[in-house]
């Protein structure tokens, strides 16, 4: 098996300066090691250091301690010292996120939105806009609002779009917070064979799944978690 | 490889300082946000950046194409060239960049025929071309620029700035002062002109919102220093120093 992301000793605490210098301590020795093809469901309580977790494996969190090495280009890049630009590289081709909410941008229709993955790695617009289009069909977001801006659209329309977004590329590591939250079960079941058609194209898949039919579906791998006990 | 570098940079304006030891460096197509309060001098390192002003002490270097050197061994006459053909600077009020009492054609035309053009013809096919990529009506090219509402005055300097081709742009908070909706679609112009440019850019702003849209990399000020720096989305949601964890949570959200 292929390995394409493998992390380990993670260390992460929150120091929080404007609560009187609180600190709270989220990750500590934490490690994880993800196979092409195959999906792991980061499990524990609320607290637990699940989110904190997939943030930090995106760069998105800097870890105080531990390395996350990334398969990409063919060689193992840390991302904790990577430069930004390597980061930014990274995330273009290689590492896919998908987040809980859109963050939607004043004026672009949802299809420009779902076709920037491609046309950021030079696909030709034409077929990025067609491209995009399918997908969002295929989640449900039909041709009247594609063309919109989707700051109007209901929560779980946003969250398609953000699918679609997501799903458009082929991601050789897809993390995902939450993916099939605000679905119905027609949505989600189509998000679940979105994430096996991933898994069978060989992309190593880290998410977190509140929904336990979605991790039973989808799932190889339990990470449990479980919050730092803090002495007294 | 940077091709904008500032190094050891600093700055008293009378007692205060604007600038203490800041340090900096720019890749080509990179999208570089400055944020910080009033005061904390992010507008004075624009424009120290920008060659428009001298620093007390250190350097701003600059690759024209044989590698980094620094802009203040050009010469007036070698800085002025620069800043008009392969840097371009965006001001907060368009009313200061712009010549009100000529037309639109003609404050875009002026940076063409600045720049060696000759061709009257060809100027003013260029000027209507660069008025439509900046969603104002060609039709209006004859027109003068004091009739324009803030929004169109702003898009027209957009368009007189980036007539010339630069490869690096200045912008200080260039949505500042405009109405909300008006600032989202001047925000939606520059992504899509700074993406298809492929242009660099240094940008200060006060508004987070604004440089997470817009920038790769963030350098956070305070009292004239840099406190804070990285991936913007990694500064804002993981800030580490005390000033800029009270700017993030000083945001209303939307």
């Amino acid at each position: 098996m292929t390995v394409l992301l493998d992390a380990s000793g993670l260390a992460k605490t929150f120091l929080l300066h404007l609560q009187g210098g609180a600190r709270l301590e989220v990750l500590r020795r934490t490690g994880i090691t993800a196979q092409a093809g195959a999906c792991i469901a980061l499990s524990g309580p609320s607290g637990a250091g699940k989110s904190t977790l997939l943030r930090a494996l995106y760069g998105n969190y800097l870890v105080d301690a531990g390395s996350i090495l990334i398969r990409h280009d063919g060689a193992m890049v840390d991302i904790v010292t990577a430069p930004p630009e390597q980061i930014l590289e990274i995330r273009r081709r290689t590492l896919g996120y998908v987040s809980q909410f859109l963050r939607a941008m004043p004026r672009v229709p949802a299809l420009d939105i779902v076709a920037a993955g491609l046309l950021d790695r030079g696909a030709e617009p034409e077929a990025a806009h067609e491209a995009a289009r399918a997908m969002l069909e295929r989640l449900g977001i039909g041709r009247r609002l594609q063309n919109l801006p989707p700051a109007t659209f209901s929560g779980g329309e946003q969250q398609r779009v953000n699918l679609a977004r997501a799903f458009i590329c082929d991601w050789p590591i897809l993390l995902l917070d939450e993916p099939t939250a605000s679905l119905d079960n027609a949505n989600r079941d189509i998000v679940i064979a979105m994430m096996r058609e991933a898994k069978a194209k060989g992309a190593a898949l880290i998410g977190i799944f509140h929904d336990e039919f979605v991790r039973d579906a989808i799932a190889d791998e339990i990470l449990q978690l479980e919050p730092i006990g803090h002495d007294a | 490889m940077n091709f904008l570098e500032a190094r050891d940079l600093c700055t008293n304006f009378g007692r205060i300082r604007a600038l203490d030891h800041v340090s900096l460096g720019l890749r080509r197509h990179e999208i570089l946000a400055i944020v910080g309060e009033s005061g904390s001098g992010k507008t004075t390192l624009l424009n120290t950046l920008a060659g428009r002003l001298t620093p007390d002490s250190g350097d701003v270097l600059f690759d024209r194409g044989a590698g980094l050197a620094p802009i203040s061994e050009l010469g007036e006459l070698g800085l002025r060239q620069l800043q008009r053909a392969q840097w371009g600077f965006i001001q907060q009020d368009p009313r200061q960049a712009l010549r009100l009492d000529i037309t639109a054609g003609g404050n875009i035309g002026e940076r063409l025929m600045a720049a060696g053009n000759r061709n009257y013809g060809d100027i003013r096919a260029e000027a209507a071309r660069w008025l439509a990529a900046v969603e104002i009506d060609p039709a209006r090219l004859d027109d003068l620029p004091k009739f324009f509402s803030g929004g169109m005055l702003q898009r027209l300097q957009i368009a007189a700035t980036l007539v010339t081709g630069p490869e690096l742009v200045f912008m200080d908070e260039p949505t500042g002062g405009l109405d909300v909706s008006v600032q989202a679609r001047i925000l939606d112009l520059i992504r899509g002109l700074v993406r298809k440019l492929g242009l660099a850019v240094v940008l200060v702003t006060h508004d987070i919102g604004v440089a997470r849209l817009l920038a790769d990399r963030l350098i956070v000020m305070r009292h004239g220093r840099i406190v804070e720096t990285g991936l913007t989305d990694q500064v804002l949601d993981d800030p580490h120093h005390e000033y800029t964890q009270l700017l993030v949570s000083s945001v209303l959200p939307a």
